[in-house]
């Protein structure tokens, strides 16, 4: 194989690689704005925190960021309840922005957002299989949903 | 780029020696020659190992500069945040005393709007500092208050009313409040002045949630203590009640609309059984959790024998007269086939069926191929908002997926209505200019935040002002101007009754 054709397979190839990653930034930028402000935020950390757990269980982890913008002790804003330093794991590793919510999860947002709450009002939840600090245990448990329990 | 990568090649493939990947050809090229070959053989891996362990520490220095810079920039945004947060907390003291002093409602309620401002930029900020909640919640509940209140005087004043003596006891209450707030933090400001913070070790410290303890200074410890010790500066703060969304009155609400005698959870789940909009009659009923809250309930799920080709249910039933607070029905929807309209009907359908009678549908809205559709008791013709229950349907077949009626069983009771005192015309004439009403007006019962009573009997009007649309509630007793809302249009469909 000639020198020239290498070259210019190389930049072929290059093109075409570059091509591909602005054809996948577009969709996913498409993907972003369809849904709108606090549903999309809500739904990508009911994604990071509750995939997997059933439906109900869902909801009720977005009801809870909404139950703690109404309550005094929390930021008053959606963002700042999500974005509150050490609230959630997956915020700080940076898990809720490695995928896109799943269609449960956006429903699961929407479903908190028209005032469903499984939890009656909870403002913590956790995973009492994993460690957990020990405080935590002082709030007065609701109601357990899947794997987590909910508590005000 | 491209054009790099390919001229490396080349030049790889012209000297046919040297670099890593050349050096390997030359050696077989000179197999013959053992003289020549054995002093190329003894350095070219030393010759890598140094080549790599270069590489490596400009590696490791760019990598850790990097981390430096961001943890600085972190850092930077914990600061400002920091010394944003004693501007602010500095400003609500100044304004809480600037509110007692003025004479005028005019200086007054600017005073008390300066108050709302601070203290609800001091709480965002405050909330944005990478301690953990725990140190924090009184804090942060104390600022929300603060500013909660002010707004609740501001409008108390602004509509000639008297501050009681009360009021004036909790401004210059939380006057001292404020005061021994920016007090605490003045310690540790004089750390933070001096760079002697650093807020990535508090965040790492946060995150182990090692008990602060009384140390040194200028170490993460430190920081969180000095937060500990402001907040139960706070602590015995007397319950705040007032009219505002973050009364402690809101809190102590206790739900009316429950009432009836003990059930079991056998009952229960009969109850639920009875309730879900299909024959759940081959339908596994157990009880899944109980439900500690304001509403003690049973939670029952319900799920569908094998193949039936039925859905699964959870439905909460409360402990005493067994109604039904939530439902909620899993299964995916297709794409829609019916209108809102018809869903509307589906869900008075299925309220009358379950035995809730005089509820009337006021609006819907679209929600990916479901329908929300809230519906409310009416009373004599008037509309109680309050007594809520919400429905939600499937708009591929028109299937109930959900029910919720914590609204309707928190607020519930029989009410006397009284007879309207203003007219619909005279409450029309207190409308702003800037509305064109598009409905008749009519009767209703709305919430509101007041201590005396949570609801409030109004006259509503709809209208439309600058091409959006609007609910103005005027009070049909005293002529109040209780609420202005807009409908929020979503890009999905809504209908409006």
């Amino acid at each position: 194989m000639s020198s020239t054709m290498k070259r210019k397979l190389m930049a072929g190839l290059a093109v075409l690689i570059l091509a591909a990653g602005i054809a996948v930034a577009v969709v996913r930028r498409g993907d972003a704005q369809g849904r709108t402000g606090d549903a999309n935020l809500l739904a990508r950390l009911v994604s990071a925190e509750a995939e997997g757990e059933p439906y109900q269980g869902m909801v009720a982890v977005a009801a809870v960021m909404l139950n703690r913008v109404k309550d005094s002790k929390f930021p008053n804003t959606t963002s700042g309840v999500v974005f509150q330093p050490g609230a959630f794991e997956s915020v700080s590793n940076g898990l809720i922005w490695q995928r896109s919510p799943s269609n449960q999860a956006v429903s699961a947002a929407r479903d908190a957002l028209n005032g469903y709450d499984p939890t009656y009002g909870c403002l913590f939840f956790w995973n009492p299989s994993k460690p957990v600090s020990g405080w935590i245990w002082s709030r007065s448990i609701a109601v357990r949903i899947g794997k987590h329990v909910f508590a005000r | 780029m491209a054009d790099e990568v390919s001229n490396a090649g080349d030049n790889a493939d012209a000297r046919g020696e040297g670099g890593g990947e050349g050096g390997g050809r030359g050696f077989g090229e000179t197999e013959g020659g053992m003289a020549g070959a054995g002093r190329t053989a003894a350095n070219w891996p030393a010759a890598l190992l140094v080549i790599l362990l270069i590489a490596s520490l400009v590696f490791g220095y760019a990598q850790w500069s990097a981390r430096r810079r961001l943890e600085v920039a972190v850092g930077n945004q914990y600061f400002n945040s920091f010394f944003d947060l004693l501007g602010n907390i500095d400003n609500v003291r100044v304004a809480l005393s600037k509110s007692l002093v003025s004479g005028s409602p005019r200086l007054r309620v600017g005073a008390l709007s300066d108050v709302w401002r601070e203290a609800s930029n001091a709480q965002a900020n405050l909330n944005s500092l990478p301690v953990t909640h725990k140190v924090l919640a009184r804090t942060s509940a104390f600022l929300t208050q603060v500013g909660d209140f002010a707004f609740a005087t501001a409008r108390k004043v602004a509509n000639q009313q008297m501050m009681s003596d009360e009021d004036w006891d909790r401004l210059v209450k939380m006057k001292e409040q404020s005061e021994d707030l920016a007090k605490g933090l003045s310690d540790m400001e004089t750390e933070a002045s001096a760079g002697r913070v650093n807020w990535v070790r508090v965040a790492e410290q946060a995150k182990k949630e090692v008990p602060a303890k009384p140390g040194s200074k200028s170490t993460p410890e430190a920081v969180t203590d000095g937060f500990t010790k402001v907040d139960e500066s706070v602590q015995h703060f007397p319950t705040l009640i007032y009219d505002g969304p973050f009364s402690d009155h809101i809190e102590k609400r206790e739900p009316v609309g429950v009432t009836g005698t003990a059930i079991d959870a056998t009952q229960a789940i009969e109850i639920a059984r009875k309730f879900v909009p299909f024959d759940a009659s081959a339908h596994t009923g157990k009880i899944q959790a109980e439900v500690d809250s304001k509403i003690p309930a049973y939670r029952v799920s319900l799920d569908a024998p094998a193949k039936s080709g039925k859905p699964d249910a959870v439905v909460d039933v409360t402990k005493v007269g067994g109604h039904v607070v939530l439902m909620n029905i899993t299964r995916d929807i297709d794409p829609k086939k019916i209108d809102l309209e018809a869903a509307v009907t589906r869900a008075s359908d299925f309220l009358s069926k379950v035995g809730m009678t005089s509820m009337k549908p006021t609006f819907a809205s679209e929600v990916g191929n479901a329908a929300v559709i809230p519906l409310v008791f009416v009373q004599n013709g008037v509309h109680v908002y309050p007594d809520m229950v919400k429905v939600k349907v499937a708009m591929d077949n028109g299937d109930i997926l959900s029910y919720d009626a914590l609204g309707f069983l928190t607020s519930h009771h029989a009410r006397k209505l009284p007879k309207p005192v203003i007219e619909a015309d005279e409450a029309k004439e207190l409308l702003s200019p800037a509305l064109t009403v598009a409905a008749p007006p009519r009767l209703t019962v709305i919430p509101v935040e007041t201590v005396a009573t949570p609801e409030a009997f109004c006259w509503e009007f709809r209208g439309t002002s600058f091409g959006e649309d609007f609910f103005v509630y005027i009070n049909a007793v005293n002529g109040t101007e209780e609420k202005v809302l807009q409908l929020i249009k979503t890009s999905e469909g809504s209908l409006t009754m």
